[in-house]
């Protein structure tokens, strides 16, 4: 089932050129089990590589990670990940990118794959190739791909950034319905503060580098959420002032 | 009326347009071969050096009725598949261990890499003197030309793989063969199938030079003996052979290329 994450990294740094760059600051929270988060901050953050460190690709940095009561040391199926790019194998049938996903051919994953498929609205084209697909569709097999494994967390970076914005809009949707069903602890990061809104229970929002929680924003608006709700409207300059600095003052009305 | 003539034209065109589909695929050997027969039939080469296409069609019948010249061809393309087969198969192999095997690539590379700038024909006296004249030489000296071709295509094909997908098999807890098999190999096929067909002319060209130096049998030694023996019919039946098995050997790696790479969105497919 879905499970808590919990972050408490001291320090992350990175060698450029020889010399060594402090990417991630001091950064504790926990992202509760069964919720919907979001990461946002400024370009260069270190956004991506907080994400890449809770996926176990790069677990070289000060501090812990757990999941549930695990540390992260390296990566594992109980993580579901979608990368911006969809990253499928373009020899490979949409039902086959979904099943690579699955450890060991088992008569349950294969049944996941068939159902995932069809929630997806992918039957007509299950033994397509990737190349015959829409980015949005793409996106879609990336996402299946990810929940596959039914994981204990779901973690995407900037999974809908590379989309056109009607596209963005129905993965959204979505997203936000198998979400409500599975409820599968969520860390999303992303540019798009709106999206970030829409989207989750509370935002993580970071400083620039290195990275640090400036502060955890709930939203605590009932969903389906209204674009357009003063409130939705209000959270949202709140958040981008948080995180991209005062320079950006919304117009007074729309407060 | 006008309607009418519209339709005129249109039919008109389309034979037009068949008719003249089937100039350019015949122009140029049609004028090859008619100023060929021509300068035969006027004298303007000797005819005890050079035959005629006419003369030589008739020849390849006989040939191909008596029997010599599929045993020609049997024997040489034994030669061809066995010796490309190895040096191919060798190839990829011990290319993709260097390339995924940093541990490999210390041990074999530099000395592979030390070897191929040897032009294969280079190896031919030693080949002899190790192996004889007889078919392992051959064989030996085809698969040589294949290998080099292959190893350098797979080792690069498969550095070259795409990191993205790497890392998102990692994330997927996949070990290396599944990273191997399902993500690097597929993605160096292509490559490795198009240095095939390199690989195939360079066979071709390695049989029939192996053949001319040290041979009683095969499409490179009729060649040869038919020059010693002032019997131009011959030579040229032999060396048509070879261009027409060279044509349909690269003809079905074609088929192959495309029936294994249906994945790719390709300019040719447009």
């Amino acid at each position: 089932m879905s499970k808590r994450i919990n972050l408490d990294i001291r320090s992350k740094s990175v060698s450029v050129d020889g010399k060594t760059v402090q990417v991630l600051g001091p950064m504790r929270c926990t992202i509760e089990a069964g919720s919907f988060v979001s990461i946002i901050g400024p370009s260069g953050c270190g956004k991506s590589t907080l994400l890449r460190a809770i996926m176990g690709l790069d677990v070289d940095f000060q501090g812990e990670i757990t999941i549930g009561d695990q540390a992260v040391r390296g990566p594992g199926v109980d993580r579901g990940i979608v990368f911006q790019e969809p990253r499928l194998l373009p020899w490979a049938s949409v039902r086959e990118n979904i099943a690579f996903a699955v450890p060991k051919r088992s008569a349950s994953a294969t049944g996941q794959v068939g159902r995932l498929i069809d929630l997806f609205g992918l039957r007509e084209f299950a033994n397509a190739w990737p190349n015959q697909l829409s980015g949005g569709m793409m996106q879609r097999v990336a996402l299946a791909r990810a929940l596959v494994n039914l994981p204990e967390v779901l973690l995407m970076d900037e999974p809908f950034g590379a989309l056109d914005a009607h596209t963005k809009t129905l993965m959204q949707e979505e997203l936000l319905a198998i979400f409500g069903v599975q409820r599968t602890t969520t860390a999303m990061v992303t540019h798009d503060v709106e999206e970030a809104v829409y989207l989750s229970d509370a935002v993580l929002v970071m400083s620039g580098r290195p990275g640090s929680l400036v502060d955890v924003v709930d939203v605590p608006l009932k969903r389906p959420r209204d674009r357009a709700d003063p409130a939705f409207v209000a959270l949202r300059f709140g958040i981008l002032r948080l995180a991209f600095g005062a320079e950006r003052q919304p117009p007074a009305e729309t407060l | 009326m006008q309607n009418k003539s519209l339709i005129k034209r249109t039919s008109n065109g389309a034979l037009g347009s068949r008719l003249w589909w089937l100039v350019q695929y015949a122009a140029v050997p049609f004028v090859l071969l008619a100023g060929w027969e021509l300068a035969v039939d006027y004298g303007l080469v000797p005819q005890s050096l050079i035959a005629g296409p006419i003369a030589v069609a008739g020849r390849f019948a006989e040939m191909v009725g008596d029997g010599t010249l599929l045993r020609h061809i049997s024997i040489s393309l034994g030669r061809l598949v066995l010796g490309f087969s190895i040096g191919t198969g060798l190839g990829i192999l011990i290319g993709v261990l260097v390339a995924f095997r940093p541990t490999a690539a210390r041990f074999l590379e530099p000395t592979i890499l030390s070897l191929i700038p040897i032009p294969p024909i280079a190896w031919i006296p030693l080949l002899i003197i190790v192996l004889g004249i007889g078919e392992n030489a051959k064989i030996a000296l085809i698969s040589i030309g294949s290998f080099c071709t292959l190893f350098l295509q797979a080792a690069y094909g498969i550095r070259t793989g795409d990191r993205m997908l790497v890392e998102m098999a990692r994330v997927l807890n996949k070990g290396d063969r599944a990273i191997l098999w399902r993500i690097l190999f597929p993605g160096a096929l292509p490559g490795i199938l198009a240095s095939m067909r390199v690989a195939l002319a360079l066979s071709w060209t390695l049989l029939i030079a192996s053949e001319v130096i040290a041979s009683s049998s095969g499409l490179g030694w009729l060649i040869w003996n038919a020059r010693n023996f002032s019997r131009p019919n011959d030579m040229f039946v032999g060396m048509a052979t070879v261009g027409m098995l060279g044509k349909c050997s690269d003809w079905g790696l074609v088929v192959l290329e495309a029936r294994l790479t249906r994945w790719r969105r390709s300019f040719r497919d447009a």
